[in-house]
């Protein structure tokens, strides 16, 4: 879907090792392992390495390890991505080591790429099992006409919602954010609140732009084109402006942060739009079994039905010895119905990448949502219905933290719209500032 | 010995002549009352700020997750999980967090003897002999103090990595070893209390470097090496960025790094709230004993060498 050429991947190439050195931590040997002579299979018996934080993996690796002798998996269980993680994985490849395999967020994955830090997947035939895999989420690991990472889990989003709540106060649940907008002062009527929105957290702001339609970067043969203040990205925070103004949201407690608990437990919460793994989060608000429901996102007039927020791959690091077979455990953790099965029981995670199974405890119906099929009526639905054109960028991480501090100036005064115009143009600085190629969309 | 127990058996008896007898005490040092109660005061609000969080770590530790946030967060909820929840710390995944803080306490306690144990040796070295270049090193080593841990870490990493030591005990003991603030502190200590004709004299009669060092020298600093024990077992204890970026096996890992996978999985699975706090509660304990313990030697130690007798 995208055209995206050789060119551009030297590009990335070359300001790879300037921004490495600019990030403090000049690495030996920068040069693309993408380049080198592709490594063949061992033919013989290889242990693999992979890091990540996931709980348990190890337990699912030796499903694996027991039916693949030849191919053992070792688990290193680390601290989650940015809380360390990542450093420690940068810090291994600049050693000239780490493990085979990382687990990487997917908005992280574009960052990895810049330190050379990921291997080409394509080159090791990954594309035959494309068709495995959700289309919008293979879409987020292929870059300039290869693979970076195998998707490993994801997090469509959903609404979940109090049908008590809903009934006391004699609202309809919205299919459309406008519903959402007309019916949210009722909830402010009975004291409490329809939703909670982050303002320090922006990547569920970053998903409703997404589920409008947004791109707000994408990579074109001449660099990397940026459109965060477009019409569409503007509208979502004009109207998410108005809802903080009107005292629709709450700001004070993000979704998940204690206070938000403590609120939720006290009736408080109507609804959450958020993503498939927080029904896991759901089970920890006190007195919360069966009192919750889940329905498709509100969606915009224009765009798609739904978002997603968060998911990381299976990569494999640059330096792995064994490139193919790391391949093709990834591809087997993340779409074997055994492997998907272990990483839910084991690992708890939110949702996966199979484009054809789910997992079979997700197909069950729910005791916790009062009986519903919640997994196949709303997320199974919602993965089809995704925005394939959004992509995530090489500075990901730093572009949410500088939205996130324009949108905390709400507090005194300042505009989401303000914020996002200021991030788009401290974004395109901090991209020059790193010796990478951006301009504006034409609008 | 009487008085001691007269005054502990009934309380209300007691109660009636003890207020009169502290009021006597403070006139004594013939202080400005109000600067007694302003420095009161400001001591207590540091001490309130430092206390809180522990007493939040032990109210938390003692509900379960559905309380956690549900019920006032500064007491104790309509559960008492305590023991469920230290029961479920130690037994996870094969009791792990027990193999975690015994990593902590072989870095922090083996690193902390060693390190004190060379800085000791270095400090009175540096104090005790005269040699060429002498300033320099000292200099080298203040220039140490400046510069923080976790700037050292990555480059240590690199070296490590090289010489295969990393993701070993190793690897996060021998960076533990050396203390510039310690060495820093026992040559300043040294130089004011070892005397010179003391080492003169047990020359005289005979002792050997060695011997002197370990028989005179290290008793008498003993107070400068306890400061500069609990320093270093503090700071090792709660290093995080260090074993972070060498080690990959988790049973290696000291409790920093654990109790912080155990935080991250929260993102997803709030039981891990309880782990946590369990966790961190427990953690706490050994470094409260040492305070508690070697806390009189400290008093002791950082006045002395002060003001030249």
């Amino acid at each position: 879907m995208r055209e995206v050429t050789r060119r551009e991947l030297l590009g990335w190439g070359l300001t790879g090792s300037a921004a490495a050195v600019l990030a403090g931590c000049a690495t030996p040997g920068t040069t693309s392992v993408n380049a080198q002579p592709v490594v063949p299979a061992a033919g013989e018996k290889v242990t693999l390495t992979y890091w990540a934080w996931l709980k348990d993996l190890q337990k699912v690796a030796d499903v694996w390890n027991a039916q693949h002798p030849e191919i053992q998996v070792e688990v290193a269980w680390i601290p989650g991505g940015n809380s360390g993680g990542y450093q420690k994985m940068y810090s291994a490849l600049a050693a000239g080591g780490g493990p085979d395999l990382a687990q990487v967020e997917m908005r992280t994955v574009p960052e990895f790429m810049l330190v050379n830090g990921l291997v080409d997947l394509e080159r090791y035939g990954v594309s035959e099992h494309a068709g495995k895999f959700d289309e919008t989420l293979w879409n987020q690991v292929s870059f300039a006409g290869g693979v970076y990472g195998i998707p490993q889990d994801s997090g469509p989003v959903g609404m979940y919602y109090r049908p008590d709540l809903y009934e006391q106060v004699g609202a309809d649940v919205p299919a459309t954010w406008a519903q959402w907008a007309e019916v949210a002062p009722a909830f402010r009527e009975a004291g409490m609140y329809i939703d909670s929105f982050p303002l320090d957290d922006t990547s569920v702001f970053t998903a409703h732009a997404m589920q409008a339609g947004a791109a707000w970067l994408r990579s074109a043969e001449d660099g990397w084109v940026i459109d965060m203040a477009s019409d569409v990205t503007l509208d979502v925070a004009r109207f998410f402006d108005q809802a903080i103004d009107d005292d629709l949201v709450t700001t004070s407690a993000n979704p998940y942060s204690p206070g938000w608990f403590a609120a939720a437990a006290d009736d408080q919460i109507a609804s959450l739009v958020s993503a498939s793994w927080g029904d896991a989060l759901l089970a920890g608000v006190s007195g919360a079994e069966g009192k919750w429901r889940v329905a498709p996102a509100p969606r915009w007039d224009h765009g798609f039905g739904s978002s997603f927020i968060g998911g990381s791959t299976s990569a494999v690091l640059a330096n792995s010895k064994h490139p193919k077979e790391a391949m093709e455990f990834a591809v087997w953790l993340n779409t074997d119905p055994e492997g998907i099965d272990a990483m839910i029981k084991y690992s708890g995670i939110g949702w996966s990448p199979a484009r054809d199974y789910i997992g079979a405890s997700r197909e069950e119906p729910s005791e916790f949502f009062g009986g519903q099929r919640y997994n196949t009526e709303v997320f199974q639905p919602a993965t089809q219905q995704q925005n394939p054109d959004w992509q995530w960028w090489p500075i990901t991480q730093q572009t949410f933290n500088i939205l996130g501090d324009g949108f905390r100036r709400k507090a005194t005064g300042g505009t989401l719209v303000d914020a996002v115009v200021a991030a788009e143009a401290r974004t395109i600085e901090v991209f020059r500032q790193k010796g990478l190629t951006i301009r504006k969309a034409e609008r | 010995m009487t008085a001691a127990t007269v005054s502990t058996a009934p309380a209300g008896a007691a109660a009636g002549p003890e207020p009169g007898s502290r009021s006597g005490t403070t006139g004594r040092r013939g202080r400005r009352p109000a600067t007694t109660i302003l420095v009161t005061a400001v001591l207590a609000v540091v001490a309130i700020y430092f206390l809180v969080p522990v007493y939040w770590v032990v109210v938390a530790a003692t509900k379960t997750t559905d309380d956690l946030f549900a019920t006032n967060g500064f007491w104790f909820g309509t559960s008492f999980a305590l023991f469920d929840n230290l029961s479920a710390v130690l037994t996870y995944d094969g009791g792990v967090f027990v193999r975690w803080f015994a990593n902590s306490v072989l870095y922090a306690g083996v690193g902390g003897l060693i390190a004190t144990y060379l800085a000791a040796a270095g400090g009175y070295a540096l104090a005790k002999y005269r040699f060429r270049g002498r300033n320099l090193i000292f200099g080298l080593v203040l220039g140490g103090v400046l510069v923080p841990g976790t700037a050292t870490a990555l480059p240590l990493f690199l070296l490590f990595s090289q010489l295969g030591l990393a993701n070993t005990y190793w690897s996060v003991l021998i960076p533990s070893l050396v203390s510039p603030f310690g060495f820093f502190l026992c040559r300043i200590y040294a130089d004011a209390t070892v005397d010179s004709s003391l080492v003169e004299a047990a020359r005289i009669d005979g002792a050997g470097e060695l011997r002197i060092f370990h028989t005179i020298g290290l008793r008498i600093m003993t107070p400068a090496l306890v400061t500069v024990f609990l320093f270093q077992l503090v700071g090792i204890w709660n290093n995080y960025f260090l074993p972070l970026v060498m080690l990959s096996d988790q049973e290696l890992y000291p409790i920093t790094l654990g109790l912080n996978n155990w935080r991250s999985q929260t993102d997803r699975l709030p039981e891990f709230y309880e782990l946590t706090t369990g966790g961190v509660l427990l953690s706490v304990i050994p470094l409260a004993v040492a305070m508690i313990a070697l806390q009189r030697f400290w008093r002791g130690g950082l006045t002395e060498g002060a003001v030249k007798a």
